[in-house]
């Protein structure tokens, strides 16, 4: 205080000299205004060092926390009456000055337990943070709903050769219309087109050509303006073999050209055909020699596929039959190549076979598990099967099944009515023969258990931020996980003795690698500037959900604040600035006069 | 002194404000035309040079800058300024000379004098400039280069050859290839200072190749398998000179001293046969009775070079049964060909001076021959002349399944009738020639309505009338009428009785025909009708002729057979002994020994992983070079596509760093290499947890 008086004084005196100068002078040109200027720019000069605090009242609610998140228009902020919070700091060189930035919410609330009610603006909270506030009542402000890829799916470990498909919606707010493509190898893998202004479900196609990792790019593009450019990592499993024993009623084309692709694409195959009574040829591919001429259980748990005629399976024995049943029922796929509509084979019966009526034309055979038509055969499926609700079907001829699957305990029982299947490799279609056979195989085929199941509990999981996993292991020992040679401590679930969990801190987008028990598993994390529309648009979608089980009071009690402001200096050096530089001018512009 | 000074600067000052005004102007016009003909015309940059001198003389000869001179500047400020009094020019003599009231009026203008706005009349000019200068910058920077040039031979050839961005080795000063197309072309010797390639298919290639120091070992690989050893041409081992004649596709690169040089490309251009393109008969022709006997082939050939020949090859056959003969011929076109590039050819043949009866058929095609000796044919061709004794004849008509005897044969015999009629046509009145042709039309009339019964239709006015009758017969009670009611409102035009086409049970392509012949019939009776029983005749058989087609398709016939078995006794059966009979075993193991499909796909996975920069290991590098053959390869087969990939494989195995581009190229040329992937059955994954599943699974079953 006193050495603001100090200030003051000298100041003062500092004017009293001036205005004796200016009395003095001889030019008594506009001597009042220079008396004015002087007075002026002392005073200013005095305040330049002495600074000038304001009171402003402003009205405040104490009890209610307002947050501004991403998405929010810096325009808009003057709408808001109240004092402002930020959560992320990427927001603070546009938030600078107009907001507080809080860098713990949790801290923060616990620091202010009057806030019961929050106002939040923008995308909203994120997840986490909606945790944290302890079902404090939500006011949520949605900014407008982004633009750009707002969902968004696909299978990321696919099988070799398997098709992948990456569908979701893309919400396109210009009127330009968008290409979306699918890019990868150096090439477009699919495109599609998004008329403007609407959101529009997409779907991509495209089989797998790689063995391993990649990141494919799913790209937005508006003319030659890339608007997003986000990664699809997929990785291929291990290819499995399956063990496929064929039983046959007698020798034939459909055998000997099924035991043929099977044996080149090396599967392990038993093949036993009766040629006479009680007397077979047997052939063993791709594997060592098990007897086949009496089925047990034993003997069936191990394979993966039996196939078998509609006559042989009705001319096995009894015990036989039981323990096919069992086998079935413990995981083994069944596959019957039906010959007669009327059977007596209650399994058979039970699949509602019935003769069709012979159409005019032979159709295109369609898989229901895609949308490729195969070509037709020379001669078309004898008789078709009827729909039950326990029945699916895999392939049809028209409108009619023509091969369907069904379950029984664990394992699956696939049954078709084609004979002919052979014809397609004789007509050169061997597509359409892999396709026909690998979908049959595949319905039936025993389920392989993985070893280790390692999964991410979020969808998008990105660096920098916490990753949860789910891992199952075979048995019920700790298992041993590393990460770059430090291990990772998991937690055993409560319930299931095989399941753990455990996190992870990824610092890097990219490809990520864990060992557990020694095997290596692969996982992809995305960096923050992926998936931002999609993100964005979860975030809205958890808020109000938040906001709607959580509403908040219509009143809120609202305080007066008396906040003290410290004028800037910059103002009073302007003045003092102008003050001078009139006196200088002035005595420049009348001296010669 | 001080006003001569400032006119002389105001003189100064306008010279070089007309200066830089027709500078601008013609500038401006320079470039604007000079980039339209450049654009239009493809000329080169001596346009813009001669627009712009032009411009300038023009310019010049209406603003003459070196007239400028005291006297124009003071004439146009006493022009311009009145309040000079018409006295500037006073200023510009010597003081001196003036007389007193010249001094005075002198001193006054002097404070006078303007210092603004003085050259008032050029501002809009300047500005006028200054556009056209704007414009013509504009079209020069915007118009793009691509323009429509003049297609000529020689233009093009030169252009094929120009690419761009080859680096050539260091140590090479000098080089040429000189590209002789074979003969066949017709195209002269080129030569291009290029490595990259593009010629015509058996074209001889010298290379001639100047060092800038002596090479020890000079080699050339052609397709990365070939390899050639040049020798030197001089003493210095500077000069080295090798040829080749390209008969495939490929690329080849140079080794000097060891050092390897770029890969570079050769593309061929193949000559293809003769296209012949016959427009004129169709495939299948037939004469019907009445036409003329002859017919008129027209085709169009064309050629990549040209083609020396052509001809109808013509096979004819007549005859029956076994006693078919054939004959052939060689007919030629009357026309030169003369090495043209296509040539629309023209022929009409008599089928009677060939020597052609009814019932014979004749097969044909084109055979042509292009400049390099390449031989093409058309597709065969064939024409058929109906023969009307074969209609006419009975035989096959006693035997056999006959669907429509009757019917047939009052066809034959309209026709038999209708040819009398035009045989006694000279003895009989046109009254009675009238009348009977009337007769024969009823006749055929009925016949006509007989067959539709077969189509049922059910009134005479079926084929092609119309419903007029209709109200008389009309029966329906329409009960009331609702406004609007469309079903209604059809109902009441519409005669709803079983639709005509479904009513019998004819094959579609039976009653196709069938309508066919109802068809011929209607004409024929109407040309009776209308007296003309000599037009009427044509018709008259193609009905016949389709009959008996239909008669024709209803016949099958099976042959007898005499073979006998001995009869099975059933209580026998499947009861032999098999005890001794060893039951067939057989074991057997794939190996698959081509795993470079394999390869190919781990690598399409490592060239994605790589993409951020990494350096590639040991182990990839195996990887890469084993694709590397495969890319050898498809290269030497498709250098178009795939030899750019092996450029960027080799600088990736070369390269700490690997470049985005080149794993991008390289992963779309292993991309196309492993093709469509076929399907194959792999297990579905289950869950981890066992015997939960299990138990909830097998309580599902019954």
């Amino acid at each position: 205080m006193a050495f603001n008086l100090y200030i003051w004084i000298a100041c003062l005196l500092l004017l009293c000299l001036l205005v004796y100068q200016e009395i003095k002078r001889p030019n008594k040109h506009w001597l009042g205004a220079r008396l004015f200027a002087s007075l002026l720019a002392v005073a200013m000069l005095a305040l330049l060092i002495v600074p000038i605090n304001v009171n402003q009242q402003s009205k405040q609610q104490p009890t209610q926390l307002n947050i501004i998140s991403a998405g929010y228009h810096a325009d808009g902020l003057a709408q808001i009456p109240h004092q402002k919070y930020f959560l992320e700091e990427a927001l603070a060189s546009t938030l600078k000055r107009k907001a507080n930035f809080i860098p713990d919410l949790a801290y923060h609330l616990a620091a202010h337990p009057e806030i019961n009610n929050i106002a939040v603006y923008g995308y909203g909270l994120t997840g986490e943070q909606l945790k944290q506030i302890k079902n404090i009542p939500l006011e949520f402000h949605p900014a407008e709903k982004p633009s750009g890829v707002i969902a968004c799916h696909w299978k990321d470990e696919l099988k070799e050769g398997e098709t992948l498909v990456v569908q979701g919606q893309y919400r396109h707010h210009r009127s330009k219309a968008v290409n979306l493509k699918l890019i990868g190898f150096g090439k477009t893998l699919d495109s599609t087109q998004i008329i403007g202004n609407s959101t529009t479900k997409f779907s991509f196609q495209h089989q797998i050509k790689q063995k391993g990792r990649s990141v494919l790019q799913l790209v937005a593009l508006q003319g030659k303006d890339t608007l997003s450019q986000e990664p699809i990592p997929v990785q291929t499993l291990a290819k499995t073999s399956l063990k496929i024993v064929v039983l046959g009623s007698s020798p034939g084309f459909e055998y000997n050209f099924l035991k043929k692709w099977l044996y080149e694409n090396q599967y392990a195959l038993a093949l036993r055909n009766r040629i006479s009574k009680d007397k077979y040829s047997i052939e063993f591919l791709n594997r060592s020699n098990i007897d086949i001429n009496r089925l047990s259980t034993q003997l069936l748990q191990k394979e993966d596929v039996l196939l078998l005629d509609q006559q042989e399976f009705e001319s096995i024995s009894a015990s036989e039959k039981q323990a096919i049943k069992q086998a079935v029922a413990q995981g083994l796929g069944l596959i019957i190549l039906a010959q007669e509509p009327n059977t007596t084979e209650p399994w058979l019966k039970s699949f509602n076979l019935a003769a069709i009526k012979k159409q005019e034309k032979i159709n295109q055979l369609q898989l229901t598990s895609s949308p490729i038509k195969l070509a037709a055969l020379p001669e078309q499926a004898p008789f078709s099967i009827g729909n039950r609700p326990d029945q699916q079907p895999l392939v049809l001829d028209g409108p009619s099944a023509i091969a369907v699957q069904k379950l029984y305990g664990k394992g699956k029982i696939v049954t078709t009515t084609l004979s002919n299947s052979y014809q397609w490799r004789l007509t050169g279609n061997q597509q359409d023969y892999a396709l026909y056979w690998s979908s049959l195989l595949e319905a039936a085929a025993r389920n392989t258990a993985p070893n280790y199941l390692l999964q991410t509990e979020s969808n998008i999981p990105r660096d920098m931020s916490k990753l949860n996993f789910s891992l199952s292991t075979p048995s019920a020992t700790i298992p041993a996980i590393t990460n770059q040679q430090q291990s990772l401590s998991s937690q055993q679930n409560m319930l299931f003795s095989n399941r753990w969990q455990f996190q992870y801190w990824p610092l890097q987008s990219g490809w990520h690698q864990v060992a557990v028990d020694g095997q290596k598993q692969h996982f992809f994390v995305f960096g923050k500037e992926n998936w931002q529309a999609l993100s964005a648009d979860q975030r809205i979608k958890q808020n109000i959900a938040y906001a709607l089980s959580h509403p908040s009071p219509k009143v809120l009690p609202q305080t007066t604040i008396i906040l003290k402001k410290t004028i800037s200096k910059w103002w009073f050096f302007i003045a003092f600035v102008l003050a001078t530089g009139f006196l200088w001018f002035e005595s420049r512009l009348y001296n010669q006069n | 002194m001080e006003g001569k000074g400032y006119i002389q600067g105001l003189k100064s000052r306008r010279i070089l404000l007309l200066s830089l005004q027709g500078l601008a102007l013609s500038l401006g016009i320079a470039l604007l035309v000079g980039s339209l003909l450049y654009y239009f015309l493809g000329t080169g940059y001596w346009t813009y040079l001669t627009a712009f001198v032009l411009s300038v003389v023009v310019f010049l000869v209406i603003h003459p800058l070196w007239k400028i001179n005291e006297q124009h500047i003071t004439r146009h400020l006493d022009s311009q300024f009145p309040e000079l009094e018409d006295s500037s020019g006073l200023l510009l003599k010597p003081q001196d000379q003036l007389g007193t009231l010249q001094r005075l009026q002198a001193q006054k203008i002097l404070l006078l004098l303007p210092k603004k706005n003085i050259f008032n009349d050029l501002q809009l000019k300047n500005w006028i400039s200054f556009a056209c200068l704007m414009i013509g910058l504009s079209c020069y920077l915007f118009i793009p280069p691509t323009r429509f040039h003049s297609a000529t031979d020689q233009l093009e050839t030169n252009n094929i050859n120009i690419r761009k961005e080859e680096k050539i080795l260091p140590q090479i000063s000098s080089y040429s290839v000189e590209i002789t197309p074979p003969s066949y072309t017709g195209k002269s010797r080129r030569e291009q200072n290029q490595f990259y390639l593009k010629a015509e298919l058996d074209a001889e290639v010298v290379w001639h190749i100047q060092t800038n120091k002596a090479i020890r070992h000079f080699h050339v690989f052609f397709n990365e398998v070939e390899k050639v050893t040049l020798k030197p041409l001089n003493q210095d081992s500077t000069l080295w000179s090798f040829s080749r004649k390209l008969d495939k596709q490929g690329f080849y690169q140079l080794e000097l001293d060891g050092k390897k040089s770029d890969l570079y490309q050769i593309e061929v251009i193949p000559d293809y046969p003769v296209k012949i393109n016959i427009t004129q008969p169709k495939p299948q022709h037939t004469i019907d009775i009445g036409q003329p006997m002859q017919i008129n082939i027209k085709a169009q050939l064309s050629d990549d070079y040209g083609i020396t020949s052509a001809y109808i090859s013509a096979t004819m056959a007549s005859g029956k049964g076994e006693s078919v003969s054939f004959t052939e011929k060689r007919l030629q076109f009357d026309a030169s060909f003369a090495n043209r590039k296509s040539i629309a050819l023209q022929k009409s043949i008599d089928l009677r001076s060939l020597g052609m009866k009814p019932g014979d058929e004749l097969y044909f095609f084109i055979q042509a021959q292009d400049n390099k000796g390449q031989l093409s044919r058309s597709d065969v061709y064939m024409v058929n002349i109906v023969d009307t004794a074969e209609l006419m004849s009975m035989a096959g008509m006693a035997s056999g399944v006959n669907l429509v005897p009757e019917y047939f044969r009052s066809q034959r015999q309209i026709i038999l009738d209708t040819e009398k009629l035009l045989g006694e046509r000279t003895s009989l009145s046109t009254e009675d020639f009238n009348k009977k042709s009337n007769g024969l039309a009823i006749d055929q009339k009925l016949l006509r309505l007989r067959y539709g019964k077969f189509l049922g239709e059910e009134n005479e006015t079926s084929i092609g009338g119309d419903h007029e009758d209709h109200d008389e017969h009309d029966g329906h009670d329409h009960g009331e009428e609702k406004f609007g009611d469309v079903q209604a409102l059809m109902d009441r035009y519409a005669h709803k009785h079983d639709i005509a086409e479904d009513a019998t049970f004819f094959e579609p392509a039976i009653k196709q025909q069938l309508k066919a012949v109802l068809n011929e019939m209607w004409t024929s009776e109407l040309k009776l009708r209308t007296y003309k029983p000599q037009e009427a005749l044509p018709f008259e058989y193609k009905a016949l002729r389709l009959l008996k087609d239909l008669q024709q398709k209803s016949r099958a016939y099976v042959a007898k057979t005499t073979v006998k078995t001995a009869a099975l006794k059933n209580e026998k059966r499947l009861t032999g002994e098999l005890d001794k009979i060893v039951e067939p075993r057989q074991s057997a193991q794939f190996e698959n020994k081509d795993r470079s499909n394999e390869e190919l796909r781990i690598l399409l996975s490592l060239l994605n992983l790589h993409k951020d920069g990494r350096a590639f290991t040991t182990n990839d590098k195996a990887l890469l070079q084993s694709a590397e053959r495969q890319i050898i390869v498809a290269a030497a087969s498709h250098p178009e596509s795939y030899l750019g990939a092996l450029k960027s494989l080799r600088n990736l195995v070369n390269t700490k760093t690997p470049q985005a581009k080149d794993l991008e190229q390289l992963s779309k040329a292993i991309y196309q290499l492993i093709g469509i992937q076929k399907a194959n059955p792999q297990a579905e994954m289950g869950g981890s947890v066992k015997k939960l599943s299990d138990r909830y699974f097998n309580h599902l079953k019954n």
